[in-house]
C-alpha cells in the first residue's frame, strides 16, 4: 500500500482551509520547525487508520490532558474535522479513505469518529488488510514517544511487543486450541463410577468390588457381571442374614438384592407411593362423530314403507324381462296392468341404493359406538392407576409417614411435602369428577346404541356435550397431575436419598445397579481407561508442541536480531558500543534482552557483553529504538514507512549518517514508500540532494496566523524557491516568525555561495556537486564567493548580507525586519547577476 | 485469502510428522475457519481414543 496524497482540515494545528500533501512514490519530506504542523501531520495519519492517537492511549498516565486536543481550537463551529487519503493497494487500485472527528476527546471520553471507504462507511481498516495489532505502533509510523518504546517498555510488555512482531502469537492460539478441544473430548462424567468412588470409603463390599474392578483392565462386560453378582450375594447376606437359594444365586442375585433394598427402603418411608404415572393420551377421548352423522342421516331419509317395500322391489327387479323391457309392464306381483313404467323401476332401483347405504352406516355408527365405549372404558381403568398410590392413604397413614418426613426433610423441603399430600386429595376430587362425567357418556352411549338398534336417530348433540364434559374434566386432571409431579419429584429424590443415607442402603443399591447392569460400569471403566491414556498422550504431544513453538520462536529471534543489527550497523557504523542481538532470558518467553557488545578495537573483536538498556546513552537507545522499528516494518511491509524526527535534534552529528546509509539502504534494497519529517530545514534540504535523482517530493509546513492554521506548501528546491519562502517570514512584525526568516534567508544565501562555487568550479572542468559543501556554513563559504564577484559594489554588500544573516548576531537578537528586507534584495540581485543569467 | 494460522508451516517442519503433536497441529493445516480447525481437532482426539480402547482391548 502507498499514500498517495493525505488531505487534512481542522485536525490539531490545521485550520479550516483543508491542506492536502501528495506523497512521491518513494521519499517525501516534510520540512518544519517546531510548532508549525510537523507532528499534526504525521499524528493525522496515524487518526486517519486508528482513529485515535496512541501518545494518549498508550503513553500517558492522564488522559484527561487530552480533551479536546483534537480539534483545532480556532475552527468555526460549522467547519469539519477530517482526515483523508488516497492510498494505491497492492493489487493496484486506489481508495479513498476519509476519517471524520464526530466527537473530541473528553476528560472522561474517548473521541468518536465515523470513517468510509470510498464514500461507504466502515468500522475499521481491516477491509484494507491493515491489522490492528499489537498496540503500540501498530501502524510504520515512528514519532518520538514510540522512538524507544522497543528499548524501554517494562520486561513483561517488551517480552510481549517482540513475541508480538515475531508473530507467533497464532502458534499460542494453536495450543491453547488443542488444548480446551483435549478438555472437551476427553473429559467425561462416569455417573456409576463417580457413585462408587464416593461410596466406597465407608462399605468395604463396595472398595472389595471396586477394587476387583479396577484390576480388570480393560473389564468385560461378562467378568463385571461376575464381580458385581458376587457382591450382591454377599450384600444380600448381609441384609437378609440368610443366603440366596442356589438356583437364584448366580444369575438373579443383582434383582433379588435390588428387590430387598427397595423393600427395605420402602419400610422406612413408602416413596413408590408418591410416584404419579402417565394419564393415557386424551386423544382417545374424541368421539368419531362423523360415521354417527352419517348414520343419522341415512336413517331419517329411509322411510318404513320403503323398508316394507325392498324385498317386493328387490324380487321384480330381479326379474330378467323386467330389468330389459323399456315399454310399461304389468305388474308381476299385483298384477296391475302397465304399473311399471320406466321411471318408476328407475325410482325402485333409488329406493334399493339408499337402504343399503344405510345399513352400511348403521353398521358403521355401531362398530363407532362400541369402539368408544371399550376406550372410555380402558381409559378410566388407567386413570385411576395414574394417581400415586399415596392419594389413598388414610389419615392415620398420613401422619405416620409425615413424622418420617420431617425426620428426614429439610425443612424448605418439607413445606413442598406439606403441599403435595394436600395436592393428592386434590387430584382424587378431579378423578372422582372425570368418572361421574364418564358415567353420563356411558350411559347416553348405550341409549344410543338401543336407538341405533331400532332404527332411531341419535342424539348426537347431547352425547357431543357429554363427551366434551368429560374431555374438559380429563385435561383438568391432566394438568393437575403434571404440576404435582413437578414439584413431588425433588421431593422423592431427596426421600430416596435420606431414606438410604439413613439406613445405610446405598451401597447396597449400587452393588444391586451394578449387577442388574454390568454393561453401564464396564463401558464406563473402559472409556475412563481409554481417556486417561489420550490425556497422557495429549499432556506429551503438547510438550513437543512446546519445544516446536520455541525453536520457531528462537529461529526467529536470530533473524529479528540479525535484522536489527543490520540496520544499526547503518544508522551507527562507527561505534565501539554496538548492538549485538535479542536474547532470552534463561529458558521462558518472559524476558528478552537487548544485548550490546562493548569492544575496544575497532574490528569489534573480544567484545564483552552486557545489556543494552543499562550501558547505552541515549544516543543509541534512540538508534536501537530505530534500528528495531525498521527491522519490523521491513519485516511485515506494510508499503509504506514514516519517520518523525527519527535522529533528534540532539543528536545532530548522526543526521548524515542517516540520510546517506539508512534512507540509501532504505530506497535501494526495499520497494517501502518512505516518509520523513524533520525539524530541521537543511536536513530535508540535504535529503532532496541527495536524492535528486528521484526527485523526492518535499513539503515546508508552516504558520504564519493561528487561525488560518499550518500551510503545507510543497517545495521545489531551487534558490528562487528558498528567496520565496524566505520572503514570508522576513518582513514580518513578529520576531519568532522574523527569526525563521532570517534562518531562511541564511540558508539561501548559503545556497547561492554553494551554487556560484559549484558553477566556477564547473566550468574549470572540476567534477563537483552542491552535496561537496554540506555542513558548510555561510561564513566558510563566503571567502571562497567574494572573490567571484565581478562588480565591487556587490563585495561590501555582500560582507553586510553575511554580517547580517551569520549566526551569533541574531541568535538572541533578531535583525529588525527592514535589514532583512535589504539583505533579500541584495541576495536576489547577486542571484540573477551570477547564478541565473 | 489470509492462512490462519501464519507459523504452522515453520512449526509443522519441526514436529516429527507421526507425531501426535503433528497431527493436532496438522487440524489447521488449510482450515478455512477456527470452527473446522476445531471440528477436525476433536476427530483427531476422538479417533485417539478409539485407539486406546481398541489398543487395551487387543492387549488381554
Amino acid at each position: 500500500m502507498r499514500l498517495e496524497w493525505l488531505e487534512i482540515q481542522g485536525f490539531r494545528s490545521y485550520g479550516s482551509c483543508a491542506q492536502r500533501i501528495t506523497f512521491h512514490p518513494r521519499l517525501t519530506v516534510l520540512s518544519a520547525p517546531n510548532s508549525q504542523g510537523k507532528s499534526s501531520t504525521i499524528e493525522a495519519l496515524e487518526f486517519l487508520f486508528t482513529g485515535s492517537l496512541e501518545r494518549r492511549e498508550q503513553f500517558t498516565n492522564d488522559k484527561a490532558e487530552f480533551a479536546h486536543s483534537l480539534r483545532n481550537a480556532h475552527l468555526a463551529s460549522g467547519d469539519e474535522t477530517y482526515v483523508a487519503a488516497r492510498l494505491e493497494l497492492a493489487d493496484g487500485t486506489t481508495r479513498t479513505l476519509r476519517r471524520v472527528l464526530t466527537s473530541d476527546y473528553t476528560s472522561q471520553t474517548d473521541c468518536e469518529t465515523s470513517l468510509s471507504l470510498d464514500g461507504e462507511e466502515i468500522e475499521d481498516v481491516a477491509a484494507l488488510g491493515i491489522g490492528m495489532e499489537p498496540a503500540p505502533m501498530r501502524l510504520p509510523i515512528l514519532m518520538q514517544h514510540t522512538l524507544r518504546y522497543a528499548v524501554n517498555a517494562r520486561p513483561k510488555e517488551r517480552a510481549e511487543f517482540l513475541k508480538s512482531l515475531l508473530d507467533v502469537s497464532d502458534l499460542d492460539l494453536v495450543r491453547d486450541e488443542i488444548r480446551k478441544a483435549a478438555a472437551s473430548v476427553l473429559n467425561r462424567d462416569y455417573p456409576v463410577l463417580a457413585d462408587l468412588e464416593s461410596l466406597e470409603d465407608d462399605s468395604p463390599l463396595l472398595r472389595g468390588l471396586f477394587s476387583k474392578l479396577n484390576e480388570l483392565q480393560p473389564p468385560s462386560e461378562d467378568q463385571v457381571q461376575a464381580e458385581a453378582q458376587r457382591a450382591a450375594r454377599d450384600a444380600f447376606g448381609e441384609l437378609a442374614e440368610r443366603e440366596l437359594p442356589q438356583e437364584d444365586a448366580r444369575e438373579r442375585a443383582g434383582e433379588i438384592l435390588a428387590a430387598l433394598v427397595k423393600d427395605l427402603e420402602e419400610a422406612v418411608y413408602p416413596i413408590q407411593d408418591l410416584k404419579a404415572g402417565e394419564l393415557p393420551d386424551p386423544a382417545q377421548l374424541d368421539l368419531g362423530e362423523d360415521p354417527i352423522r352419517r348414520y343419522n342421516t341415512a336413517a331419517a331419509s329411509v322411510e318404513e314403507d320403503v323398508q316394507r317395500l325392498t324385498a317386493v322391489f328387490e324380487s321384480v327387479l330381479g326379474l330378467h324381462h323386467v330389468e330389459e323391457e323399456s315399454a310399461p309392464l304389468d305388474c308381476p306381483v299385483c298384477e296391475t296392468p302397465r304399473a311399471l313404467t320406466a321411471d318408476r323401476i328407475q325410482e325402485m332401483r333409488r329406493q334399493l341404493r339408499t337402504t343399503a347405504e344405510y345399513r352400511a352406516a348403521r353398521s358403521k355408527c355401531e362398530d363407532v359406538l362400541s369402539d368408544y365405549l371399550a376406550a372410555l372404558d380402558g381409559v378410566l381403568c388407567r386413570s385411576a392407576s395414574a394417581l400415586p398410590d399415596a392419594h389413598r392413604w388414610a389419615n392415620d397413614k398420613i401422619d405416620e409417614h409425615r413424622k418420617v418426613a420431617e425426620r428426614l426433610l429439610e425443612p424448605k423441603v418439607l413445606r413442598g411435602y406439606e403441599r403435595s399430600i394436600t395436592e393428592l386429595k386434590s387430584l382424587a376430587g378431579k378423578l372422582q369428577l372425570v368418572r361421574d362425567r364418564q358415567a353420563c357418556v356411558l350411559w347416553l352411549l348405550k341409549s344410543a346404541q338401543f336407538r341405533v338398534r331400532e332404527g332411531g336417530v341419535v342424539g348426537l348433540k347431547a352425547l357431543q356435550e357429554a363427551v366434551s364434559h368429560l374431555q374438559k374434566g380429563y385435561m383438568a386432571l391432566d394438568s393437575q397431575l403434571e404440576a404435582y409431579e413437578r414439584a413431588a419429584t425433588p421431593i422423592r429424590e431427596q426421600l430416596e436419598a435420606a431414606v438410604r443415607d439413613e439406613s445405610g442402603l446405598a451401597p447396597y443399591a449400587l452393588v444391586a445397579k451394578i449387577a442388574q447392569d454390568p454393561a453401564t460400569v464396564a463401558d464406563e471403566l473402559r472409556d475412563r481407561n481409554a481417556r486417561k491414556l489420550a490425556q497422557v498422550k495429549v499432556t506429551a504431544a503438547l510438550d513437543e508442541f512446546d519445544s516446536a513453538r520455541t525453536e520457531v520462536l528462537d529461529d526467529k529471534f536470530g533473524e529479528l536480531s540479525d535484522q536489527v543489527r543490520g540496520w544499526w550497523e547503518q544508522i551507527r557504523p562507527d561505534d565501539l558500543t554496538a548492538f549485538d542481538r535479542l536474547e532470552r532470558r534463561g529458558r521462558g518467553l518472559r524476558f528478552i534482552d537487548f544485548k550490546a557488545s562493548l569492544s575496544v578495537r575497532p574490528s569489534m573483536d573480544d567484545p564483552e557483553f552486557r545489556n543494552a538498556g543499562g550501558i547505552f546513552s541515549d544516543s543509541q537507545l534512540n538508534a536501537l529504538g530505530l534500528a528495531t522499528f525498521l527491522a519490523r516494518w521491513i519485516r511485515e511491509p506494510l508499503g509504506f514507512l514514516v519517520l518523525d524526527d527519527p535522529v533528534l535534534a540532539s543528536d545532530e552529528g548522526h543526521m548524515a549518517t542517516f540520510g546517506h546509509s539508512v534512507v540509501s539502504k532504505l530506497l535501494n534494497d526495499t520497494e517501502l514508500q518512505v516518509i520523513v519529517a524533520t525539524y530541521s530545514e537543511q536536513f530535508g534540504r540535504r535529503l532532496q540532494d541527495l536524492y535528486k535523482h528521484l526527485p523526492p517530493y518535499a513539503y515546508s509546513l508552516s504558520i504564519s496566523d493561528p487561525k488560518e492554521g499550518t500551510v503545507a506548501e510543497k517545495v521545489w528546491d531551487s534558490l528562487d524557491n528558498m528567496l520565496r519562502r524566505a520572503e514570508r517570514f522576513a518582513g514580518s512584525s513578529n520576531q519568532e516568525m522574523r527569526k525563521t526568516g532570517s534562518r531562511l534567508l541564511r540558508d539561501a544565501a548559503e545556497r547561492f555561495c554553494k551554487e556560484l562555487i559549484v558553477r566556477q568550479r564547473r566550468e574549470r572542468g572540476d567534477q563537483c556537486s552542491i552535496t561537496d559543501y554540506d555542513g558548510k556554513s555561510l561564513s566558510d563559504l563566503a571567502p571562497k564567493v567574494r572573490r567571484h564577484l565581478t562588480v565591487p559594489e556587490h563585495i561590501g554588500k555582500f560582507d553586510d548580507l553575511t554580517r547580517a544573516l551569520s549566526p551569533g548576531s541574531h541568535d538572541d537578537q533578531v535583525p529588525p525586519g527592514s535589514e532583512l528586507r535589504v539583505a533579500l534584495g541584495n541576495l536576489r540581485r547577486f542571484c540573477k547577476d551570477y547564478v541565473w543569467n | 485469502m489470509r492462512t490462519l494460522v501464519p507459523n504452522l508451516s515453520l512449526l509443522l517442519d519441526r514436529l516429527d510428522s507421526d507425531s501426535l503433536s503433528f497431527d493436532l497441529a496438522a487440524a489447521f493445516r488449510d482450515a478455512e475457519t477456527m470452527e473446522e480447525a476445531q471440528e477436525r481437532l476433536s476427530r483427531t482426539l476422538e479417533e485417539l481414543v478409539r485407539r486406546m480402547r481398541s489398543e487395551a482391548s487387543s492387549a488381554t
